[in-house]
């Protein structure tokens, strides 16, 4: 998992609504949903994230009971590509910016 | 009782033949909702004219639009660029799985030999099956939403639950065998 670790520099910047601070990682979260099997899930975090089985449990069970969960963070380029992998899995995931 | 996949040392063992009318049934109608494969553009030119033309709308229909899901809460114009760069390329990769698991259902073989990356191609139509099936059904966290009026659609749903399940287990090295482990060391 790839974090960005600079600290935050204060800079005049124009105020349109998309612009982010480009240090500010963004997250992908999955959302629960009534149809995807959580040994699915399981599998899915295991074979995209190549996360070991305790942690893709642990991120599944989060989801499951929570809602949500943010299961990967970095880039927002990085995080394009891990919602598209998991729109190609079928589950249902968004990516947002982690403030 | 028949097991639909099973490790071996060769791959994954598919037998399907038992199942094929019910899943060809609603494999045709998923090929229909992702639609044909686009034509590709002769010239470069025409290839970056077509990203420049308005980005698909989120699908009306609601078990496309669990297929395709938006990539970013409550803001459909991020969510429009997102499906403008990624949408041709899921939908090809579930047009392809589809087209995997027809290529398994139409063998005259009992059984046909997986390797990793066709056993998780099948894997992801059947998913694919069980998101347009649990749309259309209103499945919640308990059960059909409603009184079923559709009970090959949801016995096939059932079925489609217990198919992934098994392949799963199998891919995941939980059900017996030589079979391979997706678990990261």
């Amino acid at each position: 998992m790839v974090g960005v670790t600079t600290a935050p520099v204060e800079v005049d910047r124009p105020s349109t609504e998309r612009e982010v601070l480009p240090d500010t990682p963004w997250v992908t979260v999955v959302w629960n949903d009534p149809v995807n099997l959580m040994s699915y899930v399981t599998f899915v975090f295991q074979d995209y994230f190549r996360y070991d089985r305790a942690k893709a449990e642990e991120l599944m069970l989060q989801v499951h009971h929570e809602g949500r969960s943010a299961v990967s963070s970095g880039s927002r380029e990085e995080m394009e590509r891990d919602v598209a992998a998991l729109h190609g899995y079928g589950l249902w995931a968004t990516m947002q910016q982690d403030r | 009782m028949t097991l639909a996949f099973e490790a071996a040392a060769d791959g994954v063992h598919a037998t399907l033949h038992p199942w094929a009318w019910r899943l060809r049934l609603y494999l045709a109608d998923l090929q229909e909702l992702l639609g044909p494969e686009p034509t590709v553009p002769d010239h470069p030119l025409d290839a970056l004219a077509a990203t420049l033309d308005e980005p698909p709308e989120r699908p009306s229909d609601p078990a496309l639009a669990r297929l395709l899901p938006d990539a970013v809460l409550d803001d459909p114009a991020a969510s429009a660029e997102f499906r403008r760069f990624s949408q041709d390329t899921l939908l090809t990769r579930k047009r392809q799985d589809a087209a995997t698991l027809a290529g398994l259902l139409d063998s005259t073989e009992p059984q046909t030999v997986l390797d990793g990356a066709t056993a998780r191609s099948v894997l992801g139509a059947l998913n694919d099956l069980r998101l347009m099936l649990g749309t259309r059904l209103a499945i919640t966290e308990e059960g059909p939403a409603e009184e079923v009026d559709d009970l090959v659609a949801y016995s096939t749903y059932d079925l489609l639950t217990a198919l992934q399940y098994e392949l799963v287990e199998v891919l995941t090295g939980d059900r017996g065998g030589g079979g391979e482990t997706v678990a990261a060391p």
